[in-house]
């Protein structure tokens, strides 16, 4: 395989929040037109993973290449790399004083440097591919549904045409009939072969969307595959023990 | 006629009273933005200076800044250029913008920080710089977040720009006390300033509303009925 196949390769990424070692060196790569889906148990470390691979939050040690250059090196100038990484955040996180569409047009204006008309176009373009209801362009954050807030956040990282799309939980703050509508949309995306690195415990949407699962646990990846093999045949207890309790949670609890 | 007289009086001093009002409004702005700037953005430095500065200023009488910046300050200078002459007006527009620097500032770093860190990071992730973000995603929302406080110092301002009169700039209470000792009818005099003051308070109060209504954003501001 090509590098130019390969979005993103991480290596031995390590980050410890005081004594607390979070990521104990993980390693992975992302194709490019790939969905790889990470699960594993809350609190461990998956959103802090994601935000190191913008440098949300500046990683201790490791490599994390994104199109051929090591992000993590002096003199890389991150905001261009940031620009090309779209993150979907677990509670929306809109700019609550622009409208929908403002959302989407502010990154292409401010960034991007694009007319007003440039930005509009593509914004449209990019909310219909989420398929936000027209009459919904011009309302503000708290004027729409949790659902249509996280499409709209889809679509603000679309607009951009990121090489990648990283997804924090983007349905756990939604109840299921509205993280359907966004799951809906991620699968539309998947076949569209946007590079996808989502970390979910919708493990429906892992099943039918992801090329590949990771399982997260202890700091590291502890077990990676085909969905089916990861989900209905884990080789290892932890995983095993983490799905169980995931399907004991979507019946109600055990 | 005894009342043309002191309208004039009071006219004078109405302007006086305004200008510093607005000055000290706008200047305290400026200059209370970079400060609250300095102090939630800012390094080290930056935000011990400006932590410092308003700490001091909140911490001692509006009246004792005015006597500095009056009376102290211009003498320290003469040690230095013998001709320096400081209008007291000035002095005392100076004073108010150093006041009211401070509280601002304050009113504007809680508006900066009651907006969720998440923004900020969505923002960074689109590629923003920190300047960006502040301007475009702060500012917008802070701005409208501290426009009620903002109201308060604008009346406040109006109020305690009466201090100066203790500078001898002829304000509105100044002159009101120029025009009563001349006349006699204090009484009468000062009920009218009373009147001016209210007057222009209810004004600001009632365009600073509208203003709000104007800007309002559900889920940025709320609105009471």
């Amino acid at each position: 395989m090509s590098d130019s196949d390969r979005v993103l390769i991480i290596r031995n990424l390590t980050k410890r929040f005081g004594e607390k070692p979070v990521l104990k060196g993980i390693s992975f790569e992302v194709e490019r037109g790939e969905t790889k889906v990470i699960i594993g148990p809350s609190g461990a470390g998956k959103s802090t993973l994601l935000r190191c691979i913008n440098r949300l939050i500046e990683p201790d040690g490791g490599e994390i290449i994104f199109n051929g250059t090591n992000i993590l090196e002096r003199g890389v100038d991150i905001r261009k790399i940031r620009a090309k990484i779209g993150f979907v955040f677990q509670h929306f996180n809109l700019f609550k004083h622009l409208t929908a569409l403002e959302n989407v047009k502010i990154g292409l204006k401010v960034v991007r440097g694009m007319s007003d008309e440039e930005a509009e176009k593509k914004a449209i373009k990019a909310l219909r591919m989420v398929h936000l209801e027209e009459d919904a362009f011009h309302k503000y954050p708290a004027q729409l549904s949790g659902g249509q807030q996280q499409r709209v956040a889809i679509a603000r990282a679309l607009a951009m045409e990121p090489e990648i799309i990283l997804f924090d939980e983007p349905t756990s703050a939604l109840d299921p009939q509205l993280a359907g509508e966004v799951l809906d949309v991620m699968r539309e995306l998947a076949k569209k072969k946007v590079t996808m690195l989502v970390v979910t415990h919708e493990i429906g949407f892992a099943l039918n969307a992801a090329d590949e699962v990771l399982f997260f646990y202890d700091g590291v990846i502890w077990e990676k595959g085909k969905p089916e093999e990861i989900l209905y045949n884990p080789k290892r207890k932890e995983t095993r023990e983490f799905l169980k309790r995931i399907a004991d949670l979507s019946v109600g609890g055990p | 006629m005894v009342w043309e007289t002191i309208a004039r009086y009071l006219l004078h001093g109405l302007v006086v009273t305004l200008e510093l009002t607005i000055v000290g409004f706008i200047g305290g702005f400026a200059f209370g933005f970079l400060l609250a700037v300095a102090r939630t953005y800012g390094g080290r430095l930056s935000r011990a200076l400006s932590a410092t500065y308003i700490e001091l200023i909140r911490g001692t009488p509006m009246l004792l800044q005015l006597y500095i910046i009056g009376f102290g300050l211009p003498l320290v200078i003469r040690d230095h250029f013998p001709n320096f002459v400081m209008d007291p007006t000035v002095a005392a527009a100076l004073g108010m913008v150093i006041n009211s620097a401070a509280y601002q500032a304050e009113y504007i770093r809680g508006a900066f920080n009651s907006i969720e860190y998440g923004q900020v990071e969505a923002a960074l992730s689109l590629g923003m710089t920190k300047w960006e973000i502040i301007r475009h995603v702060i500012f917008p929302q802070a701005f409208r977040i501290m426009l009620p406080s903002w109201t308060n110092e604008m009346v406040y301002l109006l109020k305690y720009s009466s201090l100066a009169m203790l500078l001898a700039v002829p304000e509105l209470m100044y002159e009101a006390s120029v025009a009563a000792s001349q006349t006699f009818l204090y009484a009468q005099i000062y009920l009218v300033v009373a009147g001016i003051y209210l007057v222009f308070a209810t004004l600001i109060i009632g365009i600073m509303r509208k203003v709000e209504l104007k800007l309002h954003i559900p889920g940025v501001t709320t609105i009471k009925r």
